[in-house]
């Protein structure tokens, strides 16, 4: 395997991305792939990712891209987001969710945490009236509904942390 | 919740349901909570997470189980209600803590939670209700005037007669001794403990289980019996990858001889060590921690056993002076051993050195109480991957033994000779300016040092009140218009701003550090090694000065202002704490400007004190000093908010904790 090898990417409407080996390798699906068969020279198809989420994930592979702890970046719950990922994870909640999509289709598990983390920081120290007014849901429970869920799960929950 | 309708919002994209258990991780229990009370549809979505990782202390539950046998608490319905959360929810719990006994009949009862992957039992043997706690303190006679009731604690009381909720647990605990627990703590124990090793037994995918040594006090184990009980539980658990078991109850050559341990099982953690040479059954075995202290042959055969052993960590090591180089047992070579950590050494310098490091070559990080030369000289020769060494003792390292100053300096050797080192933790070395000059440093990522370097012939008090007479016009090398005594003091405050500038250049080369303290503060410290701090190599006559012994700034450390060298660590990009606790140094407004411009990770100064050479302060007053301190405090915060100063041994390792 060349150090400077290319792969062609197919997004799902057909726009073809090259890319860097190492970039790719980012990504666990397309590691095994690309270990397993070989670089076949002819592009790898990935029906499940649009261009514009392919462009973001690749943006961030590129940026992250001699980062020694790749893979152990987001591992700790409780740490804070660098500022980079922060930005990077500014987008509408559309682009949020295909991009978890993304990350687990293509196996990349730092994307995941992160933006996984980005939902999880949406919700984070919200009663139920500010998530929904976040992620504009309508409340469909009656108010018996409302007190039977509460009752069911305990009632009240403290941080553990 | 079934039978509610869920809708999908048409307004939000979806996921697959079983990815909202990965955001779930990322969000606490609080905040589940909130979110199953969003909408129907992500009740559904959430339900799995909320109750996917249980603490039984993240509710109010505890709350309620302490009041349930008073009279303001609704009593057995509570009881019934949390078991209606179990029976609705339990088949959702992978991972569960327990703090209070109850909660392994609730689970036991529930037809589904069958489902753990682990199971923490902590303390859970004095789970006593407020009722019973007061009822306690009156026996005990606590309150004012009141006479000692001692009924509960008479030892003629009749013991609970307890049954058994199945016929395996027949004849295998007995009740705990009435003596010291109430005939109802008694029963509650008693079932208690039966829930805990039925719900251990219908949970057979469990891959981590800790049983806190409450857990075996609940009810007596009976000899023999309980042990079948206890390896026939174990052997059923063939996913079992982690077992911390604190009980003197589990005979490990039992466990190791009857073939029960289960092979995928990677990491143990035992109050007993057994017969070493049954050890062979844990051939997978990566991490072991056995809280007793163990004996060199043991040693030697537990390193021969276990080929795939990582981590080791004793709470003391016994080794035997005269006895053979091994036991006679060969372990060289063997060993993958990456990590030791011994509590407490029991063993003379020489003998660990000598016997066991050598038997570790692919050691990277070593936890020991107290770093001894020779230790140190041994892990440079054999060693040749080490990356950390933490010491838990908070002695001086040097420290020498029977007053002879130790042949050598554990951590220059380290310095010198480890290609690979990164960090010292709580290791308190101190370093002489030659042996900064003479030597290389061995490796450039060195990310955590901790060294006080001395022996810069810095002026004394007296000699800078003459230096700071002298006019500038006269400050030049040859002005004859100097008196003798002028002129000394110049030389020598010439010579000893040299070396620090030489000293602060060698530094500057460490451009990966990521915490450098250059003095730290020693407490309950001893007369014999106050001499030698501040004043390492120094022979007798000239151990002078301000030092650790009158709890004053360490003399002749590095001044560390702008005009003695500071600059030269402009380098140290990545630096998060700097600390110069206890050290004479002469840092004022410029140099911290320098410092949070220079350095911008900075967030940690340790042992900021506005000290004698403070220009705004008394030296004599403690009130001025401190005030002095707090308005360089004031001053940092303005130009970096959040700044944090701390004045205890405070490291990046206690902060954020980083592994090797």
């Amino acid at each position: 395997m060349s150090a400077h090898s290319q792969i062609l990417l197919t997004s799902s409407e057909g726009t073809e991305f090259l890319i860097d080996r190492d970039i790719a390798d980012k990504s666990m699906l397309l590691k095994c792939m690309l270990e397993d068969i070989g670089e076949i020279g002819q592009a790898v198809p990935l029906p499940n990712v649009s261009g514009p989420i392919l462009t973001k994930v690749i943006e961030y592979c590129t940026h992250h891209r001699d980062d020694p702890n790749f893979l152990s970046a987001n591992d700790d719950v409780t740490a804070d987001i660098d500022e980079w990922d922060l930005e990077y994870c500014k987008v509408d909640q559309g682009t949020l969710y295909e991009l978890i999509l993304a990350a687990n289709y293509l196996d990349i598990k730092p994307l995941m945490d992160l933006t996984c983390k980005t939902v999880a920081n949406m919700i984070k120290a919200k009663s139920p009236e500010e998530i929904r007014k976040t992620f504009n849901i309508t409340n469909d429970f009656t108010p018996e509904e409302e007190d039977q869920v509460r009752r069911e799960n305990g009632k009240d929950w403290v941080d553990e942390h | 919740m079934t039978e509610m309708q869920t809708y999908l919002p048409t307004n939000t994209p979806t996921l697959p349901p079983e990815l909202f258990l990965r955001i779930g991780c990322h969000i606490l229990s609080s905040d589940l909570f909130s979110c199953i009370q969003v909408c129907h549809h992500w009740y559904d979505l959430f339900l799995p997470a909320l109750w996917h990782t249980l603490d039984s202390n993240s509710t109010n539950w505890r709350k309620i189980l302490q009041e349930y046998d008073s009279d303001l608490s609704a009593g057995k319905h509570d009881e019934q209600w949390l078991q209606d959360i179990f029976n609705k929810h339990g088949h959702h719990i992978r991972h569960l803590r327990v703090h209070h006994q109850e909660f392994f009949r609730f689970a036991n009862l529930s037809q589904g939670c069958t489902q753990l992957l682990s199971l923490r039992v902590l303390d859970v043997e004095r789970n006593l209700t407020r009722k019973e706690i007061e009822e306690e303190l009156l026996n005990m006679g606590a309150y004012d005037g009141a006479e000692p009731r001692r009924s509960v604690w008479d030892s003629e009381q009749p013991g609970f007669k307890g049954s058994c909720l199945s016929q395996e647990l027949e004849g295998m605990f007995e009740p705990m001794f009435a003596r010291f627990r109430s005939l109802n703590q008694q029963e509650r124990n008693w079932y208690a403990a039966q829930h805990l090793w039925l719900l251990i037994a219908k949970n057979p995918g469990l891959m981590v289980l800790h049983l806190h040594g409450t857990a075996f006090s609940l009810a007596l184990p009976v000899p023999r019996a309980s042990e079948e009980l206890f390896y026939n539980t174990f052997a059923g658990l063939c996913h079992l990858v982690d077992l911390k078991c604190y009980s003197f109850h589990i005979n490990v050559n039992g466990l190791l001889g009857k073939d029960c341990a289960p092979p995928s099982l990677r990491r143990l953690e035992l109050e007993a060590v057994g017969d070493p040479e049954l050890w062979t059954t844990f051939l997978g075995l990566e991490h072991l921690t056995l809280l007793v202290g163990v004996g060199d042959l043991e040693l030697f055969l537990l390193l021969k056993h276990l080929p795939s052993l990582d981590t080791l960590a004793l709470s003391l090591v016994k080794i035997h002076e005269g006895s053979e180089q091994d036991g006679g047992v060969t372990v060289r070579g063997q060993s993958r051993l990456r990590r030791l950590e011994i509590r407490r050494t029991g063993v003379e310098d020489s003998l660990l050195a000598q016997r066991v490091i050598p038997l570790l070559p692919h050691l990277t990080s070593i936890m020991i109480d107290h770093l001894y030369p020779l230790t140190a000289l041994a892990l440079s020769a054999h060693c040749p991957n080490l990356e950390r060494i933490e010491q838990g003792h908070e002695a001086y390292t040097v420290l020498p033994q029977r007053g002879i100053r130790p042949a050598v300096n554990s951590l220059n050797v380290l310095l010198q000779t480890s290609t690979k080192f990164k960090a010292f933790i709580d290791v308190k070395v101190q370093i002489e300016v030659e042996d900064v000059l003479q030597q290389r440093w061995a490796s450039r990522d060195l990310e955590i040092l901790p060294c006080q370097i001395s022996g810069f012939g810095r002026l004394t008090i007296e000699e800078s009140a003459i230096f700071d007479t002298i006019p500038e016009s006269k400050l030049r090398p040859g002005c004859l218009l100097l008196t003798e005594e002028e002129h000394r003091v110049m030389e020598k405050q010439r010579h000893s701003r040299e070396l620090q500038e030489q000293v602060c250049n060698r530094l500057g080369e460490l451009t990966q550090l990521k915490e450098l303290d250059l003095g730290y503060r020693f407490e309950n410290i001893d007369f014999q090694a106050a001499q030698y701090i501040g004043n390492y190599g120094q022979p007798i006559h000239r151990r002078e000065g301000l030092n650790a012994r009158y709890s004053g700034p360490i003399h002749d450390t590095l001044e560390l202002t702008l005009d003695s060298g500071l600059r030269l660590l402009a380098g140290l990009k990545s630096l998060e704490i700097i600390g110069f606790e206890g050290m004479d140094h002469r840092i004022g407004k410029e140099e911290l400007k320098w410092m949070v411009e220079t350095w911008p990770k900075l967030r940690m100064i340790r042992g900021l004190d506005a000290g004698r050479w403070s220009p705004e302060i008394d030296i004599e007053g403690r009130k001025g000093r401190r005030s002095g301190t707090a308005e360089l405090k004031e001053y940092v915060r303005e130009l970096k908010p959040g700044m944090l100063f701390a004045v205890r041994p405070y490291t990046l390792h206690h902060f954020r904790g980083i592994n090797a």
